[in-house]
């Protein structure tokens, strides 16, 4: 496909696409949806009392949550009788824990570190919102076969980080609660710019679950890495099948002490399969010229694969 | 001085605006709209600035110039009702790094978002060249010095290039990625999910790139080589939501060009071609290498979750993709002495196309509230549909006519995997897991060396939670890879044309005892702890253990063993609600051992004392601490961060017998010795005071230090001139100390 090819092809498509879908939205809403701003139901459903009384004692986090996206929504423009219910939406009836003075928990979900609720049931009441999109695979996990509760990464009540209401200030300080290893990796000499806020842990995880068990975006290793190191995709005429199989077969994308994020120095790295004759079964010298400065690559700077007719050797 | 002086007055001047009549912290109105926001700008004022050839690590993602710079900018409009907002984002605006968003949404309706983003990369501060560099990265030396060192005699060669090379200017050797991001998210119809976004990447800038003309024993240049590309990255997906089931259809366009074909550089050996000889070699005036090709890739996906009866849910996804490739070749070679008919191209381009196809099934139920199942099964086909080319000769680096037909090989693939695991929980807080996975590659049966690979893995997981302050996860796997034959002869098939008296007759060009370790038969433990404490609400410490051991059992030659094992902990505790303590440790260790053989035609192939072991031996220690601190409640933060990181790089050889049996020039190469080690360390200290002028406003004094060591044999001392004919562009990375301040303002409002 040539490039002016690709302009029209995106000239194209993105427009169409975001046309049809605020079009397919907008006339789906015509008639549809109610308007946003639906006032609180006067009726409470048995059993609850409505957010302003739960205000009265928990204040501060009341206000809190005002503040939040989700207590925007929820107490002041639900669009939905669910949402309205506002902050008995996610913890349950409060009609026994208001009638106690506050000290009955009775069908109540607090989310509180001591909640005997099951992880499971607790999950359920975000799931009931959020099983879509980027959630569609939560169940059955690595997170959630770990009975990991949402809000353990979460914080619903109060905005700690700048987006998605995370636990920690930070990804790598929410991520790094349990995966220690990995928050270390990232003060390695040859890192990517996770460490310097460029990029962060859903750069290339969805930790809510995905189709590869490492929780990747991509449908694969090396389709995740393709999204931004497109000119690594080939195909090529002369192609170095390791690197087509998997990017982690040399390189650990977390962190390393050696230079490209490889996760053995070269020479040996590319020695551990090469053995073919003389130079690339040399043990060498240090101060030889197939050790020093990049080492195999200088010479064979295409090790990723080439495009050259006469490039088998990754040379050209 | 002056710095100093424009620092201050920046400051005062932002003091000045800034402090205007505050509603400290009331609302505030904004042409009819909610306002509210927070910025924080001032200076930076360098102690101990590293001079530009020491700074490439320092700044190697960022842009910490000395000089008046925003922090950051956060500016939030809302309607009255609140269901309307507009969030403006900038950070280190002006400079290398900068960023900017803009968000806006109508809840729970849609949100649309731009983003720019800017990402530097240095690679080296002390890169020189001789090149000049003209259009398209086409690199030059001048005439004269081809034309002197052409004529010049081997022994005489080095001396000439070293004077030349004194002179070699400076270049920078450092890329940029600029981001720009489009999103849209539209959810205001109930049971709808629709998403569209768009991000283009622009790379450019400069990176080292070498080139060599006459492979092995021939002369290299280093080159600062051009990067022009961008990659298009289109995705849009759209879900429906049900109680019971939910669906969702997405597409992924990718596309990838770049601006430059090729690489072209003088070879500063030759002013001409030299004709070709008998042998068929020349030596070329240039040499041409190819560079990435454009591309596109396409995706079609579709899941599909279905919760069922029995607490179970059963989730599916399809996918499809195709990429293609089809940028016209480059001739053969740039040389114009070497003239073959063979060399005519096959074809005009490789009219690349790659189908994938994913198939992903996952199914999880709690039957019953102690148990819960679960199974998965995926499949990735990498269908490569290419075409296989045939040329009937080529050309090795622009010097060497090879008259012999190679074919360019595919290398399909599928990998499938399949698991399944029970979790028991017969107790409240014990829950323990057992399950089985099974991984299994099938290869192209000619061209690569194990058409078939199975990796059998059962494990076992614990989480007990005895009491409400202490949590384990313990897990450990034990896993056998097998492989179904090992074809020796599928490196030389994949570049020779098969001939029917190939088999026996041939020399393999690969030893037959290598087995390479994506390929070869694996036996692995793999064992994870984690503790955590938490016996008051203001205190947790967690502790970690991880061992891996992948042992290659049968395997003569090539990876053998490869062991790592790390231990640490994280601490965080809060004695008051005015300070807060962290500090954190880890030590890993990574241990590969491997054993290879030097060989060399026609009678030294398979010489045991030629054999060679290397191990290599990673060490590395992390360590973080870090105080918060309210000195004065409301008034004066302290804050006190430290990281430190050191890596230790052990690279030792030696022969189990010592060589012999070749001339005394094989025996030399034959014996292996040990590198030097490589280290690095990194120091990482800040201190900030802030101070709350107003509930709206305060002051930030920050005091940074951090200092790199790095010891590197391979790039120390790297000059261009290192001996021989080669042109090296000297990158080292190089130790660096830095201290600086910062004084910043910052408002609220």
């Amino acid at each position: 496909m040539r490039n002016a090819g690709r302009r029209i092809l995106l000239a194209a498509l993105i427009p169409t696409f975001l046309g049809v879908a605020i079009l397919v939205g907008s006339s789906a809403l015509q008639g549809q949806v109610k308007p946003a701003a639906e006032p609180a139901p006067t009726v409470l459903p048995r059993g609850f009392v409505g957010a302003e009384t739960c205000k009265t004692c928990h204040t501060e986090p009341f206000e809190q949550f005002s503040a939040t996206t989700m207590g925007k929504l929820f107490l002041k423009h639900p669009r939905n009788a669910k949402e309205a219910l506002g902050c008995e939406s996610c913890h349950g009836p409060g009609q026994a824990h208001v009638e106690s003075g506050g000290t009955a928990f009775d069908g109540l979900i607090t989310f509180a570190k001591q909640d005997p609720t099951p992880v499971e049931q607790r999950n359920g009441v975000c799931l009931q919102c959020h099983e879509r999109a980027a959630r569609l695979h939560w169940q059955g996990s690595p997170h959630e076969l770990r009975d990991l509760a949402c809000t353990n990464c979460h914080r619903v009540m109060t905005n700690i980080s700048e987006r998605s209401q995370l636990a920690k200030p930070t990804e790598i300080e929410t991520c790094g609660q349990c995966h220690l290893e990995r928050r270390a990796q990232l003060m390695r000499s040859s890192h990517m710019p996770l460490r310097e806020g460029k990029m962060t842990c859903t750069s290339c995880h969805d930790p809510h679950g995905t189709v590869t068990d490492k929780l990747l975006k991509g449908n694969s290793v090396n389709d995740n890495c393709y999204t931004c190191h497109a000119e690594k995709r080939g195909p090529f005429l002369w192609e170095h099948p390791p690197v087509m199989e998997s990017c982690s077969n040399c390189h650990d994308p977390h962190g390393s002490n050696h230079e490209k994020l490889l996760k053995v120095f070269k020479p040996r790295l590319c020695q551990q399969c090469h053995v073919e004759t003389r130079h690339p079964t040399t043990p060498q010298t240090p101060g030889s010229r197939f050790v020093f400065n990049r080492s195999c690559t200088n010479c064979h700077n295409r090790v990723h694969g080439s495009n050259h007719p006469s490039g088998q050797l990754l040379n050209r | 001085m002056r710095l100093v002086i424009k620092c201050m007055l920046s400051s005062l001047l932002l003091t000045g605006v800034l402090l205007l009549p505050s509603p400290a912290m009331a609302e505030v109105e904004f042409l009819g709209l909610k306002a509210s926001g927070e910025g924080e700008a001032g200076g930076r004022i360098f102690v101990d600035r590293p001079p530009k050839a020491d700074r490439a690590k320092f700044e190697e993602y960022r842009d910490l110039s000395p000089g008046v710079f925003l922090e950051r900018l956060r500016l939030r409009f809302e309607s009255q009702d609140e269901s309307y907002s507009l969030v403006l984002g900038a950070m280190d605006a002006g400079r290398e790094d900068q960023r900017f968003s803009l968000y806006g949404s109508k809840l729970g309706w849609v949100t649309f978002g731009f983003e720019w983003d800017q990402i530097p990369h240095v690679f080296s501060g002390t890169a020189r060249s001789p090149y000049l560099q003209g259009p398209r990265d086409v690199f030059g030396v001048p005439d004269s010095l081809q034309t002197t060192l052409q004529g010049a005699s081997a022994a005489a060669q080095p001396g000439i290039l070293q004077s030349f090379l004194v002179t070699a200017p400076g270049v920078d050797l450092q890329t940029r990625w600029d981001t720009a991001r489009l999103l849209l998210n539209f959810t205001a119809i109930p049971d709808w999910d629709l998403r569209a976004e768009y991000a283009q990447t622009m790379k450019t800038g400069d990176r080292a790139m070498g080139m060599v003309f006459g492979s092995p024993g021939g002369n290299l240049v280093e080159l600062p080589g051009s990067i022009d590309q961008t990659v298009h990255d289109f995705r849009v997906t759209a879900g429906l939501v049900r109680e019971w089931w939910q669906l969702q259809l997405g597409y992924n366009l990718s596309i990838f060009e770049n601006d430059l074909d090729a690489l072209i550089a003088d070879n500063p050996l030759r002013v001409t071609d030299a004709p070709l000889g008998p042998t068929g070699t020349s030596a070329p005036a240039h040499g041409r290498v190819s560079l990435a090709p454009d591309n596109t890739a396409q995706t079609v996906s579709l899941t599909g979750g279905l919760n069922l009866p029995w607490r179970s849910r059963l989730t599916g996804t399809f996918a499809y993709g195709w990429r293609s490739q089809d940028q016209a070749f480059l001739p053969h070679t740039i040389n114009s002495a070497i003239v073959n008919p063979g060399l005519t191209l096959p074809a005009d381009d490789l009219d690349g196309d790659v189908r994938t196809l994913l198939a992903n099934l996952r199914f999880t139920s709690r039957p019953f509230r102690t148990i819960t199942l679960g199974a998965r099964y995926r499949f990735y086909d990498f269908d490569d549909q290419t075409s296989t080319l045939v040329f009937p000769a080529h050309v090795v680096t622009d010097t060497t006519l090879i008259t012999e037909a190679v074919a360019s090989s595919r290398f399909p693939y599928t990998k499938q995997n399949a698991g399944a695991d029970v979790a028991w929980r017969p107790l409240t807080p014990l829950s323990t897991k057992v399950g089985f996975e099974w991984e299994q590659w099938n290869r192209d049966n000619d061209h690569r060396e194990a058409p078939l690979t199975n990796d059998y893995t059962p494990k076992i997981a614990l989480d007990y939670t005895p009491v409400d302050w202490l949590f384990l996860r313990a897990s450990y796997a034990y896993s056998w890879r097998r492989i179904s034959g090992y074809n020796t002869f599928a490196h030389l098939a994949h570049t020779v044309l098969e001939e029917e008296t190939l088999q026996g007759e041939v020399p393999q060009s690969q030893s037959t005892l290598l087995r390479k370790y994506d390929e070869a038969d694996r036996d692995r433990n793999r064992a994870d702890l984690l503790l955590q404490f938490a016996p008051f609400d203001t205190l947790t410490f967690t502790p970690s253990l991880s061992f891996r051991d992948d042992n290659y059992t049968d395997s003569p030659l090539g990876l053998q063993d490869d062991t790592s094992w790390a231990v640490g902990f994280d601490v965080a505790w809060s004695p008051t609600d005015r300070i807060s303590l962290v500090a954190s440790y880890m030590r890993e260790e990574f241990d590969a051992r491997m054993r290879s053989q030097f060989r060399q035609p026609p009678g030294q192939l398979d010489n045991p004392t030629f054999e060679w072991v290397a191990k290599n031996r990673d060490s590395v220690n992390t360590a973080g601490a870090g105080v918060d601190a309210a000195l004065i409640p409301k008034k004066l933060d302290f804050r006190l961060a430290w990281t430190f990181s050191t890596a230790r790089g052990k690279m030792t050889a030696f022969n189990p017998v010592t060589p012999s049996g070749g001339t005394s020039a094989q025996n030399t190469s034959a014996t292996a010795m040990n590198f030097p080690t490589i280290t690095d360390r990194l120091n990482q200290l800040e201190a900030s005071l802030k101070y709350h002028i107003t509930t709206a406003s305060y002051v930030r004094f920050r005091y940074i230090f951090e200092k790199y060591d790095i010891t590197d044999f391979r790039t120390d001392d790297i000059q261009p001139f290192m001996g021989g004919t080669d042109i090296w562009l000297g990158a080292q990375i190089r130790d660096y100390t830095a201290q600086f301040f910062t004084i910043t303002l910052g408002y609220r409002f």
